[in-house]
């Protein structure tokens, strides 16, 4: 189980839950589950965010392998100078 | 209308040179545009950067503050003529040595700086070479290897004048 | 037997050589945007709005296009119409209507010196004589040049289709707030309820600049197939060729792209200006055009960073430990929306652990320059203003300013404001360093004072590829598409070299096109040493699979049979004594590559993952002198944590110069515009940027906390340094004068002022 922690700003495109929990062994598998139980939410993550897997930041991950129990976060990207 | 352009006869690098150019051109426009010589560089041509900096007749200038006809009859040095054939100047080795440069734009006039100082003052401070090469902006490493580079240069142009 | 795994004592990274490129930039041989001259070439130049916010009604460049030696004349008409949509570019993604838009403007202008029309002519004289005869019929708009006449009820708008995107409800009306942000966990009115003291403060930033020395240069040359070539100084070759295609709406196989050598960046030429255009003209014209900006031009028209406004409401008690934290910030983005307000509210309380914080960020737009990137961009302002705020924490609670933040820090397993915990990072590291420096004792005279400060930055990793080539006599070249910043061509050497067991002189780095190397993004994000170095060390990795192979192949042996140390093929024991088989070193598989099987070239492509953020503490003592309220620098010590430097002296110099520019922008950098809008110091001498002398040695201590996600343990470093000075600088002056400025830049008349107001 993925467990996909929401910050405030995205808590609303998630029905104002503020975790989630998901079967997925890689991130593939947990953007399927996100489409399928939150289109909006993960319609956003998509294009802002990067993927924090455990504390470390992934930047447009696709089939990064996801441990059982591991917490996920979506963070912004960011660009730098 | 439209002004002929001027004939200069000039000495670069020690070198003969003639050279057309038109009456408003800057030294440093002709120096870049008509003699390919682009070792110098434009920052700012209003004279606040150094990034042109040349020797005229071994008085530091920026060549964007002097007109190309201005150098008729003139020794101008640039960065190019600083180095020897197969060998560099040890200004240009201490720069290398001491990471003095990490964008490398403003080298070459600070090189120039350098050598104008160092030819004008050869055991100047710390405080000295601060106050000398402030003409010279750099945006990268924020002065403190450039000093070192330019007080163990002056150290090693000492140690070998007999 | 496998491959050696990477070893903790290094042989060539974590040195300092001389850069493979070192000969060339002392001896002016290295060439810069501006240095490139091609046969037939013409010279470009921009005609520029004189008005900060205008329609425009008519362009008639009729009268242009006749003079003799133009060739082309192009305006807004002649590039693609785009929808609006946001797109990858790098980084992250950019809405392509506003490129387009500020590459030249179409219907309204929206900055004094937005791009309206351009010509290429014979010589810069005509074409200069060819920009005044075109005549543009404007409709002057009153110009919004602050946030607060942004944000104000009934202010003029810059874009009538603008809504603010994030709030709770979808925005009924257009507005000049593009964004607005909100970050928030735990129970803040708790917070401050548990709080012995609560201070609250305002702070501002003004629109400050990059200041690189190498103003935007360009030589396009487009074919007669429709090919073009573009000659530019940029950070990034590829997205160059990205932005520049969407721009032109053309397949970026139109376009090859070849970096130049580049003078300073810092952000700021992650993008494009006059690249389009200068393809457009060549087009037109059928000759190579180049287009060289002038000083001037670098400051009204390129993308400084953004003004701010920011407040801090700060609560902790008396044991010292932070109870909760409000901030709200706002974020000048220029002429289109997307300034670095999010990252800024990502990073205005990062370093701290904090149960209960509100943050809310407004990315606004003003008639100013669309904004670019500029080192960690975003957070020096945050930074200013919450390390002010921890440095009057810590006074009012008579806590010493390093403890308080060693009280507070995030370590290992904190959550970070946005989100995740934290893996291993050296803040703490590097103020336990901060308070042991000997600079942390030294005794001050009168009119002097200490600053502390601390600074964070993410850093990415993003994608890279490279190539090594091995030489029939032992020798590698390393190729890679990164611009050369600051040395990087000497760490992917020292890279290679660590891994391939060759001496580092025997390794030639190289900077490919958009043709020659693989796909690479930016040279920039604190990311060239980690992510393009990650790719060098497996392309590295990959010439010893095939060098085992080739050593295995000439001694009969399996692949596994064969390791390698210290840049030699070694057969394994049992083999060894068999067959009497000696090591084969690099340099001999190389000479008989061809007899082995052929050339043996390595080469890697990847998305590197698990950037390390970097934190960094600054002291900093400065004497103000009473009666100027001038402001000198007399001693700056900058700490990092760089994970791993492989060449220090290059970390070193990060250090020292984002350091400097920090400084620069405390003390005396500002955009000074008039009521019509207009820049009034496009110049550097009163753009004031610091100078030799206004500065001591800079004291540079590398602090190495091993990245986890990094084979040697590297941390970006490039941006963090510019992060703590404005916070350090204003500390200090505040220890030295009792006065707390909370409006930069600190130049002596405001620091007088300042002084004059408290009676001193």
């Amino acid at each position: 189980m993925a467990r996909v922690l929401l910050s405030s700003e995205l808590q609303p495109l998630a029905g104002g839950v503020a975790e989630l929990n998901l079967a997925a062994v890689d991130v593939r598998e947990l953007f399927e589950q996100l489409r399928r139980h939150c289109p909006a939410l993960a319609e956003h993550v998509q294009q802002h965010s990067a993927l924090a897997i455990d504390g470390v930041i992934y930047q447009r991950p696709f089939a990064e392998p996801l441990a059982p129990d591991c917490e996920i976060y979506f963070i912004p990207r960011i660009a730098a100078g | 209308m439209k002004m002929a352009k001027q004939h200069v006869s000039t000495t670069i690098n020690g070198e003969a040179i003639e050279f057309l150019c038109e009456p408003q051109q800057s030294l440093l426009e002709v120096l870049r545009d008509e003699l390919g010589l682009t070792g110098t560089k434009e920052g700012c041509a209003t004279g606040d950067c150094g990034a042109c900096s040349v020797q005229l007749n071994g008085r530091l200038i920026c060549s964007c503050l002097m007109l190309g006809v201005e150098a008729q009859g003139q020794q101008i040095g640039t960065i190019e003529g600083i180095a020897k054939p197969h060998e560099l100047h040890p200004i240009q080795q201490k720069f290398l040595e001491h990471a003095a440069l990490q964008c490398g734009i403003c080298t070459p006039g600070y090189i120039v700086a350098t050598k104008a100082l160092l030819e004008q003052n050869p055991d100047p401070t710390e405080q000295e070479v601060r106050y000398w090469l402030s003409g010279n902006l750099c945006r990268c490493t924020g002065y403190d290897k450039i000093v070192r580079a330019v007080l163990d240069a002056a150290a090693e142009l000492k140690g070998a004048t007999p | 037997m496998s491959e050696q795994s990477t070893p903790k004592t290094y042989r060539s990274i974590g040195t300092s050589p001389v850069r493979p490129d070192g000969i060339d930039k002392v001896t002016g041989r290295a060439n810069y945007g501006a240095d490139r001259h091609l046969p037939g070439m013409l010279h470009g130049k921009t005609l520029r709005s004189p008005h900060a916010h205008a329609r425009i009604r008519s362009i008639d460049v009729s009268e242009a296009e006749k003079l003799p030696g133009v060739m082309a004349v192009v305006t807004g008409a002649d590039f693609p119409h785009l929808q609006s949509a946001m797109e990858e570019a790098g980084e992250s993604q950019i809405d392509v209507w506003d490129l387009a838009r500020n590459v030249m403007a179409r219907d309204k202008v929206l900055y004094h010196g937005h791009a309206v029309a351009a010509v290429a002519a014979t010589s810069d004289a005509i074409a200069e004589a060819a920009l005044a005869k075109i005549r543009v019929d404007y409709e002057v708009l009153t110009p919004v040049m602050d946030i607060e006449a942004a944000m104000a009820d009934n202010a003029p708008l810059l874009h009538e289709e603008m809504r603010t995107q994030g709030l709770p409800a979808a925005a009924d009306r257009a507005s000049n707030v593009a964004t607005v942000i909100k970050l928030a966990r735990g129970d803040l009115a708790a917070g401050f309820a548990a709080a012995d003291v609560v201070i609250e403060r305002e702070f501002s930033t003004p629109t400050v600049h990059q200041g690189y020395i190498e103003p935007h240069a360009v030589v396009a040359d487009c074919r007669e197939n429709g090919q073009a070539t573009l000659w530019c100084c940029t950070q990034g070759p590829f997205v160059v060729r990205t932005l520049t295609s969407k721009v032109l709406n053309w397949d970026v196989s139109r376009i090859k792209v070849i970096p130049s050598e580049i003078g300073g960046g810092f952000g700021a030429k992650t993008t494009v200006y006059q690249e389009p255009v200068a393809i457009m003209l060549s087009l037109k014209s059928g000759r190579p055009v180049k287009m060289v900006m002038n000083r001037e031009e670098v400051f009204r028209a390129t993308g400084p960073t953004s003004a701010s406004r920011i407040r801090i409401k700060l609560g902790a008690n008396r044991a010292g430990k932070i109870m909760a934290a409000e901030a709200e910030l706002k974020y000048e983005a220029g002429a289109f929306k997307g300034s670095p307000v999010m990252p800024g509210c990502m990073c205005v309380f990062v370093s701290y652990e904090m149960q209960s914080f509100s943050i809310t960020g407004y990315d606004v737009v003003v008639n100013k320059p669309k904004v670019a990137a500029y080192r960690a961009p975003g957070a020096p302002m945050a930074a200013f203003a919450m390390e002010s705020m921890i440095d009057e924490m810590a006074h009012k609670l008579a806590i010493d300013p390093i403890q308080f933040r060693l009280d507070n820090a995030v370590r290992e397993g904190s959550q970070a404001v946005y989100g995740p915990k934290f893996p291993a990072i050296g803040f703490e590291a590097c103020l336990k360093q901060a308070e042991s420096h000997p600079h942390y004792r030294a005794p001050l005279g009168a009119n002097q004072g200490r600053g502390v400060a601390a600074g964070f930055w993410f850093n990415v990793g993003m994608q890279s590829s490279a190539t090594v080539n091995v030489q029939e006599d032992g020798s590698a070249i390393v190729i890679t598409a990164s611009p050369d910043i600051g040395g990087s061509r000497a760490s992917m050497a020292l890279m290679a070299s660590e891994e391939l067991g060759i001496p580092y002189e025997r390794i030639n780095a190289l900077v490919g096109d958009t043709e020659t190397a693989g796909y690479c993004d930016v040279t920039g994000g604190s990311r060239t040493t980690f992510a393009t170095g990650m790719a060098v060390i497996q392309a590295s990795k990959d010439v010893i699979r095939q060098m085992r192979e080739r050593a295995a192949k000439v001694w009969n042996v399996e692949i596994d049979q064969v390791s390698w140390v210290d840049g030699a093929a070694v057969p394994a024991a049992e083999v060894a004594a068999e067959k009497d088989l000696k090591p084969l070193s690099f340099a001999e598989l190389a000479r008989n590559a061809a007899h082995t099987g052929g050339p043996i070239a390595g080469r890697a492509s990847l998305m590197a993952q698990g950037a390390g953020a970097g934190f960094g503490v600054h002291l900093c003592d400065v004497e103000v002198d009473p009666e100027t309220g001038k402001v000198d620098i007399i001693r700056y010590t900058v700490i990092q944590d760089a994970g791993k430097a492989i060449h220090p002296a290059y970390v070193e110099g990060q250090l020292q110069g984002g350091a400097v520019q920090g400084i620069g922008w405390a003390l005396n950098e500002e955009y000074v515009y008039n009521a019509q809008g207009v820049m009034e110091n496009p110049a550097f001498l009163d753009y004031r940027m610091p100078v030799a002398l206004d500065l001591p040695m800079i004291d540079a201590v590398i602090v190495e906390v091993p990245n986890p996600s990094h084979p040697y343990g590297v941390r970006g470093v490039g941006e963090t340094p510019i992060v703590p000075p404005l916070g350090a600088v204003a500390n200090a002056v505040h220890d030295a004068t009792q006065v707390r400025f909370c409006h930069l830049p600190l130049n002596p008349p405001r620091v007088l002022a300042g002084l004059q107001a408290a009676g001193a």
